[in-house]
């Protein structure tokens, strides 16, 4: 039924494009990933899934995940194409939030190349959007900053619903790959 | 007649301002350009973490210094600045040990680049000695910003090492992406 589900959704990818705005700088680039949903919840799902995991992925993730995101952002920068980065973005809430909900452990190299895959199209999206941005550096700086703080947030409510019990992190997590599904098949 | 036409235009050329540089200690306080703080601050939290402090008297040096090789280095300085920065800042959040004085090398490298870069090539003779005096303390107030941290460190050794290296990571993030808008053409 799950599989069946998936499928669904990685069949019928709509077009999710929270990247049309016209990029600024600090507080543009601030407030993209925040004003992004499809941004918001796999960031903040990169938390909660560090929640799940304990230490050391727990702090490892979000160290990983900007330096891999800053590696897609110089592809983007240089123009070097991707394919299908919005359905990588959407698809990366459904992904993380169904990793979160079923309170999936796997090892740390491999719960990073995971995030790292993800990261990747994430970083792209903004990195294209750099180079027409009217003060290209603060814009990276509000976008890294920002991206940074949502994993916190994930950690932070992670942290606090897993002391009062995992059902409470896992329906978060489901939330979150509903909502990446309503992305992913253009819904939102 | 063409090159009588340009004669005048020769002539009537205004004062060279060798990009705007400092040449009051006001504004040479005030100058440090964005770009290249992130190399300083990147190998100041590099030294903070590895508890390096004399790394600091020698990157500190180093800079002032780096007015003088600047021609040497010549106008790639920036780029070779913010590759430097990089490396202290991808080091600072994977917490890797270096050899016993790698991290002073590393340092003071980073810090004579970044010194060259202030002066964009040009050399100490661009600047007045008081602006020059002045970049040269602002810059070693950036690189000695994150031992103000350490007293953290000390007092809560765990989790202040996990927010310094996901801020480490941050730096690496950005610095990446700055290097790749330098390469794709100078920042503001």
């Amino acid at each position: 039924m799950a599989r069946a589900f998936l499928l669904l959704l990685l069949l019928a990818p709509g077009a999710a494009s929270a990247h049309t705005g016209a990029a600024g700088g600090l507080v543009s680039g601030l407030s993209h990933p925040v004003l992004g949903l499809d941004h918001v919840v796999a960031m903040v799902a990169v938390g909660l899934w560090g929640s799940v995991l304990g230490r050391p992925a727990l702090w490892a993730l979000p160290v990983a995940f900007p330096l891999v995101m800053a590696f897609g952002g110089v592809l983007g920068i240089l123009g070097v194409l991707l394919p299908g980065v919005e359905t990588g973005i959407a698809l990366s809430g459904v992904a993380l939030g169904l990793l979160v909900a079923f309170a999936v452990r796997l090892p740390l190299a491999l719960a990073g190349a995971i995030v790292a895959a993800f990261a990747l199209f994430h970083g792209h999206a903004h990195g294209a959007e750099l180079p027409v941005a009217a003060n290209p550096l603060a814009y990276a700086v509000g976008f890294v900053v920002s991206t940074g703080l949502l994993h916190l947030l994930g950690i932070g409510i992670g942290e606090a619903t897993v002391r009062r019990g995992r059902p409470v992190l896992r329906a978060l997590g489901a939330a979150i790959a509903l909502m990446g599904g309503a992305f992913l098949t253009g819904l939102a | 007649m063409r090159r009588g036409a340009g004669l005048p235009l020769v002539l009537a050329a205004g004062p060279a301002s060798a990009h705007e540089l400092p040449q009051s200690f006001g504004e040479g306080f005030a100058f440090l350009p964005g770009p290249l703080l992130l190399p300083l601050l990147s190998l100041g939290l590099m030294l903070a973490l590895a508890g390096r402090a004399r790394g600091l008297a020698g990157a500190v040096a180093a800079v002032p210094l780096g007015f003088l090789v600047a021609p040497l280095v010549g106008i790639n300085a920036d780029l070779l600045a913010l590759g430097g920065g990089l490396a202290c800042a991808i080091l600072a959040a994977s917490g890797r040990p270096l050899a016993r004085a790698g991290h002073g090398v590393l340092a003071q490298a980073t810090a004579l680049l970044t010194g060259a870069a202030l002066t964009h090539g040009a050399g100490w003779r661009a600047m007045e000695p008081p602006a020059l005096l002045a970049v040269a303390l602002g810059a070693a107030l950036a690189m000695a910003l994150p031992f103000g941290l350490r007293p953290l460190l000390a007092r809560r050794p765990g989790p202040a090492r996990v927010a310094l290296r996901v801020m480490g990571s941050w730096l690496a993030a950005i610095g990446a992406l700055a290097l790749a808008l330098t390469f794709a053409g100078p920042l503001p």
